[in-house]
């Protein structure tokens, strides 16, 4: 009898990771045909190819709370295992900015 | 507090925004949010900056920095929190620059005319950036290093005979940061104050704010687009990006051009070929000491300062229009990063 009830809980198992496997695809088929979606951008997950710089100058130490570290890391998503697409669609930046430095004004 | 009417806090695009004047300078908060109570948090900013200001400035002849300055050595003085963070962020920005950056510049600064705020040149004077102030001086010498006597127990602080700081540029790269550290909770955050940009909280849109990088002031030639001013666009997901730079808060002395980057070696404006550097770094307050750091030592010798530390990446603009930009400032134009 138990035997049996993991039998069917191992079947269950396997035929919700094909559910599973099989959303997944056809979610990707569905960005991939889309023009403005890439899988990196929609899964909401930071680009950290090119990680900013570490906190390691002398007056990094101030008491003040650095800003680094209340970045949020990468979170891991179902596309975090394919290649990641850098442009993240961003509806800035299309040769401006959303703000700009410059000398003290 | 400043009324909410007075800046009203704008929704567009997913993000919510404020603008206000503080530090004689323009100021900028934003966070990628829809939350109504984003908007809330948000219209509170002008009344941060506003107690910073009351605490740091040196033009305000009631501000904790002005009492202070003016306690000298007659005895240790009580400060405030903000008051004393920001005072060891300046004299750790000293040891950091080699005592390039030093808050101990005052009297300097006063000599080379800058002696009210920028504001109030302005208004006396006919052209934004050509007022004049008085004689020509010789300047205050170079600024000796100093030793400011420091209790943490009591967190009193207490001047040499003589000597006055100005904070500069530290305290709106400090402010900046302090801000972003209260918004970014909330969502992807910026601060822009007057020039110095702090960035936290969740990438924005995923990919990382576009942030500009102003050409130098010149009277009479800006555009009404401020895009024709864009000499680089950068992509920054968090840290911070300030520029320093002679370009705009100068005025003539006697009919000689002064601005208000002093050169502690000389206790006179610099003259280096930089006219201005853009800096990255992990924060807005060690971008905007390092560019001033840059700015000082000229493009040569502030190209390898950079270099040295891996932490930060810059560009800058000489006298003759040039620009140059460290190894490592490429990888933060958005170009390389977005590909559009």
């Amino acid at each position: 009898m138990k035997q049996s009830s993991n039998k069917r809980k191992a079947g269950t198992a396997g035929v919700k990771a094909l559910i599973a496997s099989a959303s997944v695809a056809a979610t990707l088929a569905g960005w991939a045909i889309l023009p403005f979606n890439d899988p990196s951008a929609a899964s909401g997950a930071a680009q950290t190819n090119d990680p900013q710089p570490a906190v390691t100058a002398p007056f990094e130490n101030a008491p003040a709370d650095s800003n680094n570290s209340l970045t949020v890391p990468s979170e891991q998503s179902p596309g975090s295992d394919l290649p990641q697409v850098q442009s993240p669609q961003n509806t800035f930046g299309r040769g401006r900015g959303f703000t700009n430095t410059h000398s003290s004004r | 507090m400043m009324p909410l009417m007075d800046n009203p806090v704008k929704s567009a695009d997913g993000v919510q925004q404020i603008e206000f004047r503080a530090m004689g300078s323009h100021m900028l908060a934003a966070v990628e949010s829809d939350d109504p109570a984003v908007g809330l948090l948000l219209a509170e900013v002008p009344g941060w900056f506003a107690g910073w200001e009351q605490a740091l400035s040196r033009f305000r002849e009631s501000s904790e920095l002005s009492v202070l300055n003016r306690a000298g050595s007659s005895a240790p003085m009580h400060v405030s929190e903000t008051l004393w963070e920001v005072l060891q962020l300046a004299l750790n920005a000293k040891e950091y620059t080699e005592g390039l950056v030093t808050p101990a510049v005052l009297n300097a600064l006063e000599a080379a005319g800058y002696t009210t705020s920028f504001d109030s040149m302005k208004q006396d004077g006919a052209n934004a950036s050509a007022v004049t102030a008085g004689t020509v001086s010789s300047g205050a010498g170079p600024v000796s290093p100093v030793k400011i006597e420091l209790d943490p127990s009591t967190r009193s602080v207490s001047l040499p005979a003589g000597v006055r700081l100005d904070f500069g540029g530290i305290a709106k790269g400090w402010a900046a940061d302090q801000a972003v550290s209260r918004l970014a909770p909330y969502g992807a955050a910026l601060v822009n104050a007057g020039g110095d940009i702090a960035v936290g909280g969740l990438v924005f849109q995923a990919g990382g704010w576009p942030i500009g990088v102003d050409a130098p002031f010149e009277p009479g030639a800006e555009s009404d687009d401020a895009d024709d001013n864009l000499l680089e666009l950068l992509c920054i997901k968090s840290g911070g990006v300030a520029t320093s730079g002679r370009d705009y808060r100068k005025w003539q002395q006697g009919g000689t051009w002064r601005h208000h980057i002093i050169d502690p070696r000389t206790g006179a404006p610099s003259e280096t070929d930089v006219v201005s550097a853009t800096i990255i770094g992990p924060t807005a307050r060690a971008a905007e000491i390092s560019a001033k750091a840059v700015m000082l030592l000229g493009s040569t010798d502030g190209l390898a300062w950079l270099e040295d530390r891996p932490t930060l990446a810059g560009m800058v603009i000489l006298e003759n229009g040039q620009v140059l930009q460290s190894a490592r400032f490429r990888k933060y134009i958005w170009s390389n990063v977005n590909g559009n």
